[in-house]
């Protein structure tokens, strides 16, 4: 298998999109639903009380990112898992050669090998910050 | 030696499609290390070298600005441009040159005749009749039309196997009915409409209609007249020619009473303060200096096609799409989307769990290009109950051995996400 693509469905993506974490609504919680117009691609994210949960139409990529996400993000608190969605966001969309993410985030470096599918990988990140963005 | 009567059987290359692959230079590339197998065409095709060289000769020899110079040049470059509607004009059977207008591609020419030929006959209440099965080009310049008009878009369904649902079709064409505006071929699933009772039907009726085209005249011989449809758009970009040209059919009668779509020169008899008049078609809606090198790059194309003979495409893309949905069957996983009567150019799939997103990036490193999305259909994915597919479009070029690359990809692909 091509190098590359190898990298970009390591385990650790393939298995956090087979059975994404947090891949629920939640009642009474903020949420915010965006949209990849390119492809159709939609997440809708939910924020109650320091828990952080998604339901999504999805690919592989965006689905690990959000299950990945809803992980990482949930052991900060609200200001700092805002400024480290955004600093992920503007990272990935320089598309630098390498990227250094915690814990299991780690595994989204792959996509940088395939420039059209940061946005996947960005997409739940995105509506993450519209939580606020959009009060 | 005899098949298998399991296997599929590849058809054979016929002589008049021998050569074709010559003369595309961008098959000789490789990608990702692994020669290109390129079957995104529905979205758009590759370019024939007779269609680069028309064009590097035109700016080599002949680019000027048409339609207004005494010099050479210009008298050069504007037979050359008028040479090209002719050459359009004869690909389709139009009556008439003047009946072939330059456009930017299908999506111009739609908002054209919406603009200058429907939105002038419209009443609130009228009604504009489409399919469920048209690409958004084809929907939403009509939508655009309602909002200012107080008309209603009306949709004709689909079935399951994605053909035209045509159990409703006399209700929905009625007195007020006002236009039919129908593709000839689904870009997303590669449906062939049978267009020609319903245009014989709307137009007993007197009710005017527009085929979309853009999927179709690459892939078979298209007559206007003997469709009988009132216009026919197309894309160059889909047929082999440049991005940014397109043409518009309109039947001679009807181009006369409509009004301008974008005013400028080239376009005007006289102009003064007080007013201006206009050109006659099909200048009088060319405006501004047109895309000139886009033009002639599409009169090589059409050349280009009818010198391989459409008869002989349809006859071998027929077989080849038979072979591919044959080879696409034996996938694991694998769902094809659809089921038509009459399938051209296009097959449209789903996989389990890979989504087409995953399935486009893993063929994408076996060399093999496929478009993946909604294909600008999203009210047909959602009719279809799919977020998303993954399309495999073909064109005169691609081979029995693409159709076996892509299965041999798609069967990796389904061993890393099943």
């Amino acid at each position: 298998m091509n190098p590359d693509l190898k990298k970009l469905y390591q385990e650790t993506l393939l298995s956090h999109s087979k059975q994404p974490h947090n891949n629920h609504e939640l009642p009474e919680a903020e949420k915010t639903t965006i949209r990849n117009p390119l492809c159709g691609d939609e997440i809708t994210v939910y924020r109650k009380n320091g828990d952080i949960t998604f339901t999504a139409q999805a690919c592989t990529i965006c689905l690990a990112s959000a299950s990945m996400m809803t992980q990482h993000l949930a052991t900060l608190p609200t200001p700092e898992a805002a400024a480290f969605a955004d600093s992920l966001v503007s990272r990935l969309k320089e598309k630098p050669e390498t990227i250094d993410l915690p814990g299991d985030l780690a595994a989204l470096s792959g996509v940088l090998s395939f420039p059209s599918r940061i946005r996947c990988a960005t997409l739940p990140f995105e509506a993450y910050l519209s939580l606020d963005s959009s009060k | 030696m005899t098949q298998p009567a399991s296997q599929p059987t590849p058809p054979s290359i016929p002589e008049a499609l021998a050569h074709v692959r010559a003369d595309f230079p961008i098959l000789q590339r490789q990608v990702h290390g692994k020669p290109l197998v390129y079957l995104d065409n529905a979205a758009s095709t590759q370019k024939p070298q007779h269609v680069i060289d028309t064009i590097n000769r035109y700016y080599a020899n002949e680019n000027s600005n048409i339609h207004r110079g005494v010099h050479l040049l210009s008298t050069e470059a504007t037979g050359a441009y008028e040479e090209a509607r002719g050459k359009i004009a004869r690909f389709l059977n139009a009556a008439d040159d003047s009946e072939i207008v330059f456009t930017r591609g299908t999506t111009e020419s739609v908002n054209l005749v919406a603009h200058s030929f429907v939105e002038p006959r419209l009443q609130p209440g009228d009604e504009i009749l489409i399919s469920a099965m048209e690409h958004h080009a084809n929907i939403v310049p009509w939508q655009l039309l309602c909002e200012r008009t107080g008309a209603k878009l009306k949709v004709i369904p689909v079935t399951d196997d994605v053909d035209l649902d045509l159990s409703t079709f006399d209700e929905l064409l009625n007195e007020r009915t006002k236009f039919l505006s129908l593709t000839y071929v689904s870009n997303a699933i590669g449906t062939v409409n049978d267009v020609k009772p319903l245009l014989a039907q709307a137009k007993a009726q007197g009710v005017p209609t527009l085929l979309d085209a853009a999927q179709a005249v690459q892939h078979m011989p298209v007559d206007v007249q003997e469709l009988g449809c009132d216009f026919l758009v197309l894309s160059g970009h889909k047929i082999y020619g440049p991005t940014g040209i397109g043409a518009l059919y309109g039947r001679r009668e009807l181009l006369d009473g409509m009004r301008p779509y974008q005013g400028g020169g080239d376009m005007i008899s006289h102009v003064t303060f007080e007013g201006s008049t206009f050109k006659e078609p099909p200048s009088r809606f060319e405006a501004g200096t047109p895309h000139i090198e886009g033009a002639i790059g599409l009169g090589a194309a059409v050349d280009y096609l009818s010198g391989v003979g459409l008869e002989a495409i349809h006859d071998y893309e027929s077989q080849l799409i038979d072979y591919a949905v044959a080879k696409l069957s034996e996938v694991d996983g694998l769902r094809i989307i659809g089921n038509p009567r009459n399938r051209s150019g296009a097959i449209s799939f789903t996989m389990g769990e890979a989504h087409p997103h995953d399935i486009g990036t893993v063929l994408d490193t076996e060399g093999v290009a496929i478009r993946s999305g909604h294909h600008c259909c999203e009210p047909l994915m959602q009719r279809l109950g799919v977020p998303a597919t993954a399309r495999a479009s073909f064109s005169l070029y691609n081979t029995p051995e693409d159709v076996d690359t892509l299965a041999a990809a798609l069967k990796k692909t389904s061993l890393l996400f099943m």
